[in-house]
């Protein structure tokens, strides 16, 4: 009987040896000491640690970020030039500011547009390119369009208005006609998203899917208990001719940065192998552990 | 085979059971853990593409900008062996630590324990355990500041001779509507009123202010001056540049004030107790030291870096890495300029 278990024990044994134990990451001189006060001495492993705690998150998706960067945007010389641009218009607003960069721990004039003027000079053409690159599901969620789009105040001003449109009036003279005064759909050609949350979701879907330009064929009427009515024309809903407006436009929406990044980790299969950082992001922001489906899945649901 | 099974059905089963439960509880406790990883024999943070970012590399990148908490963890050893811990500063540094531990748990969030974490982190406490470290380090710092002031009060007090440092009373009464009293709050009202006249605005305070935790104090709020504001006193704007504008022993009339979180309107009188600052420096209420304290730091640029070096004259300090020393340098001489 004893010989017997012996093997199922040895196995579990074998099988606990595999429970991994925490792995927090460390510098190569982590016993080096850095200062000693009295008899107090502060290492650079402590450092670190403190470092990485209270910087560490955001740190790492910097440095992640730079990577990313320099794969798909490298840095041109119209890039360095842009850079020196937007300093010198800080130099130009701000005598003091070579000192000030220099407080804040940079080296020098040129340490601070490589660190920090340049990498955003490169995230605004990430910004540009992740429109291009990820048009499939920017497409699907923001079903972009340029349209021109009138409100209405009833439903009979607004079939006054198709009839308009569709008898060939200018889309401005209908709203001059018909249209709301205090709208802000007066007929000029704007790009339509999801994100314009006052037209009807009807209209949005519609629009992006029709099938060629002109008078969008019904009134679109919104499904509340004040209801506003809308025509509209659309001018084009083909991506990849309206990419640079769409990334103008939604490029800013603050989702957006968030959605790009994401994009660009899970590209590049972003790991992270520092328990304390893992834990952080798992609370914080799962959506960066692309590589861990299933707290990206939280993160969405989170949203 | 079959008759081994047979004859050793039970073990067998009890085998099966032991392993099914060790491999689900190694399956569970792996759950959520890092692999680690190393590169050229360094240990990886993470990674992307070909690229590694290593721990090395998130150092030195920090470390360009460590100059806060190079300061902080100067400041932390030079406090905790310059001051000695005393009962009352023990148990000043348990109550901050259970008022903070409360905001954490009534938030209920790990997030904003973690931001909590990240903070402590930035002072120089490596986890959120440390909380009471840091609290008593915060206690024995503003003793360290207090006695240094005390100290040098004669070269300080210039600091705030244009700052109209004072202290100063108030009393509050309550009124349904402050524009139409009723009979009863204007007898009220005419009561304290004479009060003031014919005893005094303390003990009128101490005999009708509707407000609990200065009419125990005989009506003291507390020091103010030129750089109070509503939200660090929690005193109205409009009461405070009252007790700015009156002189001493003078009593402002009444002024309506509206609660910004009930929106309830009272009626104030606030009266300037004390303006010489010899006087207001002796003051032995609590409350008047730490505002009195916080003032002439807030004053003097740089003071709070001074202090700590005054006490660091009594420890040896040796810098091993000598950048470490050029950014602490730095640091507290933005301190020092008050750009820090």
């Amino acid at each position: 009987m004893k010989k017997s278990l012996a093997m199922p024990l040895m196995l579990s044994a074998l099988l606990l040896s595999g429970c991994s134990s925490e792995h927090t990451t460390s510098i190569t001189d982590a016993s080096e000491k850095v200062m000693t006060i009295g008899d107090v001495s502060v290492t650079k492993g402590q450092e670190y640690d403190l470092l990485k705690t209270s910087n560490g998150p955001v740190q790492v998706i910097t440095m992640a970020q730079n990577v990313i960067y320099d794969k798909e945007v490298p840095v041109n010389e119209e890039m360095k030039k842009e850079a020196e641009d937007q300093f010198k218009l800080i130099a130009e607003n701000n005598e003091k500011v070579v000192d000030q960069i220099v407080n804040l721990g940079y080296k020098d004039k040129q340490d601070y547009i490589d660190k920090v003027m340049l990498p955003g000079v490169q995230a605004q053409a990430l910004m540009k390119k992740y429109f291009v690159d990820d048009a499939e599901t920017i497409e699907l969620q923001y079903k972009p369009s340029i349209a021109q789009v009138i409100q209405c105040d009833t439903k009979e001003n607004a079939d006054q208005a198709l009839q308009a449109l569709k008898d060939g009036k200018s889309a401005q003279e209908v709203a001059e006609q018909y249209g709301l005064d205090s709208s802000s759909y007066t007929g000029s050609e704007e790009l339509v998203t999801t994100n314009d949350s006052a037209l009807p979701t009807r209209l949005i879907n519609a629009l992006n899917s029709a099938s060629e330009a002109g008078v969008m064929p019904e009134v679109y009427e919104t499904e509340d208990s004040n209801p506003s009515y809308y025509v509209a024309v659309l001018v084009s809903n083909d991506y990849d001719e309206n990419v640079d407006r769409i990334a103008d436009t939604l490029g800013s929406d603050s989702s957006m940065s968030k959605s790009c990044l994401v994009y660009y980790l899970t590209k590049y299969d972003f790991e992270v192998y520092d328990q304390e950082l893992f834990d952080y992001y798992k609370q914080n922001t799962p959506e960066y552990l692309v590589t861990h489906p299933d707290l990206m899945e939280t993160a969405k649901e989170t949203d | 085979m079959s008759d081994l099974i047979k004859d050793n059905w039970f073990v067998i089963l009890i085998a099966v059971i032991i392993i099914a439960f060790v491999g689900y509880f190694v399956y569970d406790s792996n759950t959520g853990k890092v692999d680690s990883k190393k590169a050229d024999g360094k240990d990886v943070v993470a990674s992307l593409a070909d690229s590694n970012i290593t721990a090395d590399a998130l150092f030195e990148n920090f470390s360009q900008f460590d100059g806060a908490l190079l300061y902080n963890l100067y400041r932390n050893a030079v406090v905790e062996q310059s001051v000695e811990t005393t009962k009352e500063m023990e148990e000043q540094a348990k109550s901050m630590e259970k008022t903070i531990r409360s905001n954490v748990s009534s938030q209920n969030s790990s997030t904003y324990r973690d931001a909590i974490t990240q903070e402590l982190a930035s002072y120089g406490y490596g986890s959120y355990d440390d909380l009471y470290d840091y609290a008593l380090m915060t206690v024995k710092q503003r003793s360290l500041n207090q006695e240094y002031v005390d100290a040098h009060f004669e070269e300080l007090k210039d600091s705030l001779k244009d700052a109209k440092p004072r202290i100063v009373s108030i009393i509050k009464m309550e009124a349904a509507d402050p524009q139409n009293l009723t009979d009863e709050e204007t007898k009220k009202r005419d009561s304290i009123d004479k009060a003031i006249e014919s005893d005094s605005f303390a003990q009128a305070a101490t005999a009708f202010s509707d407000d609990a935790a200065t009419a125990a104090k005989d009506g003291l709020f507390g020091y103010i001056d030129s750089s109070s504001s509503a939200s660090s006193t929690g005193l109205d704007q409009n009461l405070l540049a009252k007790g700015l504008e009156l002189n001493k022993g003078e009593t402002s009339d009444w002024i309506e004030v509206k609660n910004s979180q009930t929106g309830v309107i009272s009626l104030y009188k606030i009266h300037v107790d004390e303006t010489d600052l010899e006087k207001i420096h002796q003051n032995k209420d609590e409350d008047v030291k730490k505002s009195l304290l916080f003032s002439i730091l807030n004053a003097k640029a740089g003071l709070e870096a001074d202090i700590l070096e005054n006490a660091a004259k009594d420890l040896k300090i040796e810098f091993e890495d000598q950048d470490a020393k050029e950014k602490l340098d730095r640091y507290i001489e933005q301190l020092k300029g008050g750009n820090a």
